[in-house]
C-alpha cells in the first residue's frame, strides 16, 4: 500500500510534466474560468457597496421643540440609539446648529452680520438618524411618531423621501435578482467548461488507461494518478488565479473610482479581507468538480 | 495449462466470433494459432485475458476457472499471463525502462527488485543501451522487444503473442521470433498467433488452424495450409 501510494504520487507528477502541453492547456482553461468567476465576485461586491452607500444617504432629521429640555432630548436620543435598526443617531444641539450655519456662510458677510445681531439662538436642536437598511426606517419612524414624544418634537423630515426609498428598494431588488441570475449562469458555464476540459484530458489518455489495465493494473492504480493530476491542475490554476487577481484589481481600481466618483468599494481591500471565503469556496468547488468529472470520465475507459 | 471447452462468443447483436472451441495446451508447449483475418483468433486471446467474456463454455488457465471471473480478480489473472500485441501497446509517456518496470509496479514489487530485474530483462531482448528512450524514439522491432520484455518481467508461465510480427519486416520479425522461441525453451508456455507461413513451416511446432470461429485442424508438427 505504501509502495503503491508513493508510485501513484510519482506517476501523477510525471504525467503532469510529461504532458506539459496538455497540462498547460488544461490549467489555462481552468484559470480563465476562475478569473471570470472572480470578475463577477468583484462586480457583485461593487454593486452591493453602491447600493449601501445610496441607502446611507437617506436619513431622518427630527427637529425638537423650542421648549424641549436637554435632558428629555438626550433621553430620546439614547432610546432611539437603542433600536436595533438604527445605524447612527447624531444629536445636533442649538449651539452646534448655529456654529454650522456660521461655518457654512463664512464668506457671506450679510448673513454673518445678521447672525451677530441675534440676541438669542433662533435655531432648534435636532437629531439625524440613519438606519442600517432602507427597511429599517419603518420601525424607526413609528418610534419617533409615538404619541408620548410628540410634545418634544416640532417636526421631522422623511415624508418627501418615500419616493427615493422605493426607488432604491427597486434598484436593490433588480440588482440582486440580476446578480443572482448572472452568478448562477456563470457558475454553470464555468462548471461545464471545467468538466469538459477534464473529460477531454482523460479522453486523450484512454489508450494509456486501456494499456495499463491490460498489463494488470487495478482500477485504483490507474485512476488515482489521474485524479491526483486533476487535483494538481486545480491547485496550479487556483494559484495562478490568485497571483493574477490582485494585479488586475490594482489596475482596475482607479477606473472604478473614476466611474463611481471616488465613492466606490476598495476592491483590493475587499478581496484581501475576504481572501479565505472568496478563494476557499472557489478552490473547494474546482477541486470537487475536477475530481468528480475525472472519476466519471476515467470510469468509461476502465472497462477493459 | 489452458483448457477451453465449448467456448462460444457472440458479439452483440449477432456476430458469432467463436462458434464452439475446444482446446487444450500442455505446460511448456509452443502452439501456433493460424487462420484468416476474422477467424476469431484475437477473440480467443481476449477471452483468455478476460478482456471479453465467453457467451458460453468454460475457460481454465493454469487451474483457474476464469469463465465468470470477478472484475477485481482480472488484474491478478493478467499478472500471471504475458501478452504481446501487434500494435505493441506501449505507454508513450514512459521510457523503455519505465514501460517494463510498470508491469512489476502494478504488482507492488519493491523498487529495489524492480531496479535490479529490469536491466536484466532488457539485456535479454538486447535493449539495455536504449533503456532511457521513449517508444517513439525506437524502431518497430525495438518497440516490440520492449513489449516482450514487459510481458516477461513478472515471469509468467503463459505468454500469448497476437500477431507480434504483423507490422514488422521479415528480418525484424525473425529476431522477434527468435526471442520468443528462446523464451519457450526456458519453460514458458507460448501461444503464437500469426499469419506468417514461413515461420510456421520452418519451426515445425503444433499448429491450430481456425476458420469462421472454429478449429478446423490441430496438428502436432503442422504446416500452414490455409
Ligand atoms: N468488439 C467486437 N464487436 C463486434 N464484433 C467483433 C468485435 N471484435 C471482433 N469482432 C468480429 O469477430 C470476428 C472475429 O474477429 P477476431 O477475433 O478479431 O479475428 P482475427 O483475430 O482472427 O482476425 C470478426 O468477424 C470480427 O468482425
Ligand atoms: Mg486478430
Amino acid at each position: 500500500m505504501f509502495i503503491s501510494s508513493a508510485r501513484i504520487i510519482k506517476f501523477s507528477f510525471q504525467n503532469f510534466w510529461r504532458n506539459l502541453w496538455l497540462s498547460t492547456v488544461t490549467v489555462s482553461i481552468l484559470t480563465l474560468a476562475l478569473l471570470s468567476v472572480n470578475f463577477f465576485v468583484g462586480l457583485h461586491a461593487l454593486l452591493e457597496q453602491s447600493i449601501q452607500s445610496l441607502e446611507q444617504r437617506v436619513n431622518v432629521t427630527v427637529y425638537f421643540q423650542e421648549t424641549a429640555q436637554d435632558a428629555e432630548i438626550q433621553k430620546f436620543v439614547a432610546d432611539l440609539g437603542g433600536i436595533r435598526e438604527v445605524l447612527s443617531a447624531d444629536l445636533i444641539s442649538k449651539d452646534d446648529a448655529l456654529n454650522r450655519l456660521k461655518e457654512r456662510y463664512q464668506s457671506d458677510s450679510n448673513i454673518q452680520e445678521s447672525l451677530k445681531e441675534l440676541e438669542e439662538n433662533p435655531l432648534t436642536a435636532s437629531v439625524i438618524v440613519r438606519a442600517k437598511t432602507i427597511e429599517g426606517y419603518t420601525p424607526i419612524l413609528s418610534f419617533i411618531d409615538d404619541q408620548r414624544y410628540q410634545p418634544l418634537i416640532e417636526n421631522r423630515t422623511f415624508q418627501d423621501r418615500t419616493r427615493l426609498i422605493s426607488r432604491i428598494q427597486e434598484i436593490k431588488a433588480q440588482v440582486r435578482t440580476a446578480g443572482m441570475g448572472v452568478t448562477i449562469f456563470l457558475a454553470i458555464i464555468a462548471a461545464l467548461i471545467v468538466m469538459n476540459t477534464i473529460r477531454i484530458t482523460i479522453y486523450t489518455r484512454r489508450r494509456e488507461v486501456g494499456i495499463m489495465k491490460l498489463v494488470g493494473a487495478t482500477n485504483w492504480f490507474v485512476r488515482a494518478p489521474l485524479i491526483i493530476e486533476a487535483l494538481l491542475y486545480s491547485v496550479v490554476a487556483m494559484g495562478i488565479t490568485i497571483l493574477l487577481v490582485f494585479p488586475i484589481l490594482s489596475a482596475l481600481q482607479p477606473i472604478v473610482f473614476r466611474l463611481f466618483d471616488g465613492n466606490a468599494l476598495d476592491m483590493l481591500g475587499y478581496f484581501s479581507e475576504n481572501f479565505i471565503p472568496i478563494f476557499g469556496y472557489q478552490f473547494a468547488a474546482v477541486v470537487i468538480l475536477n475530481v468528480l468529472s475525472s472519476t466519471v470520465a476515467i470510469g468509461r475507459y476502465l472497462k477493459v | 495449462m489452458i483448457t477451453l471447452e465449448g467456448v462460444k462468443k457472440i458479439y452483440p447483436p449477432d456476430t458469432t466470433a467463436l462458434a464452439g472451441v475446444d482446446l487444450h495446451v500442455e505446460p511448456g508447449e509452443f502452439v501456433f494459432l493460424v487462420g484468416m483475418s476474422g477467424a476469431g483468433k484475437s477473440t480467443l486471446v481476449k477471452l483468455m485475458t478476460a478482456e471479453e467474456r465467453p457467451t458460453s463454455g468454460t475457460i481454465n488457465i493454469g487451474g483457474w476457472d476464469i469463465t465468470r471471473i470477478r472484475r477485481r480478480d482480472i488484474p491478478l489473472l493478467r499478472r500471471q499471463i504475458g501478452v504481446v500485441y501487434q500494435d505493441f501497446k506501449l505507454l508513450e509517456q514512459k521510457t523503455v525502462q519505465e514501460n517494463v518496470a510498470f508491469a512489476l509496479e502494478v504488482c507492488g514489487e519493491p523498487s529495489k527488485t524492480i531496479a535490479s530485474v529490469v536491466p536484466q530483462v532488457l539485456k535479454i531482448v538486447g535493449l539495455e543501451e536504449k533503456s532511457h528512450r521513449y517508444p517513439r524514439q525506437l524502431s518497430g522491432g525495438e518497440q516490440q522487444r520492449v513489449a516482450i520484455a514487459r510481458a516477461l518481467i513478472h515471469r509468467p508461465k503463459f505468454l500469448i503473442a497476437d500477431e507480434p510480427t504483423g507490422d514488422l519486416d521479415s528480418l525484424t520479425a525473425k529476431t522477434i521470433i527468435d526471442v520468443l522461441v528462446r523464451i519457450n525453451e526456458l519453460g514458458t508456455t507460448l501461444m503464437f498467433v500469426t499469419h506468417n507461413r514461413e515461420v510456421v513451416n520452418v519451426l515445425k511446432k503444433r499448429v491450430i488452424s481456425m476458420q469462421h470461429g472454429q478449429i478446423i485442424s490441430d496438428k502436432a508438427h503442422g504446416k500452414y495450409f490455409i
